[in-house]
């Protein structure tokens, strides 16, 4: 099953990928980047569970993504921590002003 | 015997569980208890290694292995230096030294330790973001204007690295069935494209840990603002693990013999153009780093050699560093090594190590992957070896010039004992460890 169309479900989720990852890098808020990495991770967490339904079906990368998503929701936590610190020292959360103050 | 590398996991996270509720007298105690222990573990497993504990006494590949392998017995260097860095913050004010921040160093030791023994790719990646969540968190931990804003960048680019190396092991459970790091490893040889490609996406993942160049820039920010008992971490230790990462998913070494050329290079002309030590310090990482990648790919046992040294060494050298700018008060080192003659001493000892002269312990490393990539037929990597050596010795003798040949300041004093005897021990085991560089590589060679 290699054809485009057997394969689909993967890569509407590779496409979900690259969309999580022009938003991490594009966008200048710091914020819309932690929305970026978290577009990525569930990405990533959505392949993971497709591959779950193959032949002989497989409960492991069901373990392999809570973990994930337990993962990702400490990441984002620790990164919205961080964005607090950055926006009572500086006042801004957008990068391009930050370079200007920092 | 076996039966201690859960403990050897367990103790650090544990200990990190339990700091935040102890009165903060108390704290820093706990922690130096849990972590001498966690090295006395680390030293008992390593004479008896290799060793194997299946969790629950299910076997694999059903159930979750610990293999405790020469390559995990790096986690005595982990424990003891981290046992060195907490000594270090004894009677430090700043964030790090309260509860929460010694929480967050022994969680992070824990991640670490758990990361070494790691024999699937899923425990692996558990621990990989133990130990990742706690360097971000680590960073942070500064009055310093922006250490927030460097640790957000380190977590941005961490976290993006964390994910891939998570597809890639979705692809290889896909491709494979197998989570089992030896079980994978075996079959990479008969293996198609997209199980290299895989392999691929794990060694994008763990370079970015590593801050090989070019994934290293958030490197030099994340040192310049952190505390120095964590940038003595993070450059020690923590990018050693996307290393151990690198050696444990093996997949594209040639491609490592150039990367860890560029690193070499691109590390030491960097670090020439700087004027803060704490800078100069963290691209001699990126350049020692990119030594550790040559080895990978050439001689893999003088990398590990090489990882061992370079920890100690340049957990001294920011220690040091640290020790200078907090009796001077600020960053501007001028004549300070004047009025601190023994953490000169041992900055001075460090750098001897670092810059790699007989018969210190840096020494060791680079000669054995010199050698090696001369027998690999790769003598373009030496010329760029010892260019980069010669370059960064320029560096640290510029630092040293500062410390040591501007007029002296009179309000200046040596530093405590509190800080000044891990600096001293840290200095003396780099110098020491070159000494023993016979039996240390006999040991590390042994699979």
């Amino acid at each position: 099953m290699t054809t485009l169309a057997g394969n689909l479900d993967y890569v509407a989720t590779m496409l979900l990928f690259v969309i999580g990852v022009w938003t991490l890098v594009s966008d200048p808020n710091l914020i819309k980047k932690v929305m970026g990495l978290n577009i990525m991770e569930t990405a990533v967490f959505a392949f993971i569970v497709t591959s779950g339904a193959l032949e002989p079906p497989s409960p492991i990368p069901h373990a392999l993504v809570l973990t994930g998503i337990v993962v990702a929701v400490s990441t984002t936590a620790v990164a919205l921590a961080l964005l607090l610190r950055v926006h009572r020292e500086f006042g801004t959360l957008d990068l391009d002003e930050l370079r200007d103050l920092w | 015997m076996a039966h201690w590398i859960p403990a050897l996991v367990a103790l650090p996270i544990f200990g990190g569980v339990v700091a935040p509720a102890l009165p903060r007298r108390l704290a820093h105690l706990w922690a130096l208890v849990v972590l001498v222990a966690t090295t006395g573990i680390a030293l008992a497993l390593s004479l008896d290694a290799p060793a194997s504990y299946a969790m629950g006494g299910w076997p694999a590949p059903y159930g979750i292995e610990l293999h405790f392998d020469r390559l995990s017995s790096f986690s005595v260097v982990v424990a003891l230096v981290t046992t060195l860095a907490v000594a270090y913050t004894l009677h430090s004010s700043g964030p790090l030294a309260s509860r929460e921040g010694l929480a967050v160093i022994l969680l992070g030791t824990g991640g670490m330790t758990g990361f070494l023994v790691a024999g699937d790719f899923f425990t692996l990646f558990v621990f990989l973001e133990i130990l990742s969540l706690a360097a971000y968190g680590m960073v942070a931990m500064s009055e310093e204007r922006g250490a927030g804003l460097a640790a957000f960048r380190y977590l941005l680019m961490g976290a993006s690295a964390s994910i891939v190396i998570l597809l890639s092991v979705g692809v290889v459970h896909t491709l494979t069935g197998s989570l089992n790091l030896v079980d994978v490893q075996q079959r990479l040889p008969d293996a198609g494209l997209p199980l290299h490609l895989a392999m691929a996406g794990f060694t994008a993942g763990f370079l970015v840990k590593a801050a090989a160049f070019p994934l290293h820039v958030w490197l030099p920010d994340a040192h310049a603002t952190a505390p120095s008992a964590v940038s003595a971490l993070l450059s020690g230790l923590i990018v050693k693990m996307g290393i151990v990462g690198l050696i444990r998913t093996p997949g594209v070494d040639d491609l490592l013999l150039w990367l860890g050329g560029a690193s070499l290079l691109a590390g030491a002309l960097l670090a020439l153009v700087q004027t803060d030590a704490k800078r100069i310090l963290a691209y001699s990482t990126v350049a020692n780093i990119g030594l550790i990648l040559v080895g990978l790919s050439v001689e893999r046992t003088g990398a590990m050699v090489h990882m061992v040294n370079h920890a100690v060494a340049k957990a001294a050298l920011f220690l040091a560093a640290g020790a200078f700018t907090h009796q001077a008060g600020s960053r501007v080192l001028d004549g300070v090594g004047r009025r601190m003659p023994l953490t000169t001493l041992a900055f001075a000892l460090a750098t001897i190590s670092v810059i790699g002269v007989p018969p210190t312990g840096g020494f060791t490393g680079k000669w054995i992957i010199a050698v090696g990539a001369l027998e690999a037929g790769q003598p373009v990597v030496v010329g760029v070896l010892l260019l980069s050596s010669i370059l960064l010795a320029l560096c640290y003798a510029r630092i040293l010039q500062a410390l040591l040949f501007a007029p002296a300041r009179s309000d200046v004093d040596e530093a405590p004992l509190s800080m000044l005897l891990p600096i001293a021990l840290l200095a003396l085991l780099s110098v020491g460890l070159g000494l023993v560089g016979a039996p240390l590589t006999a040991f590390l060679g042994r699979p």
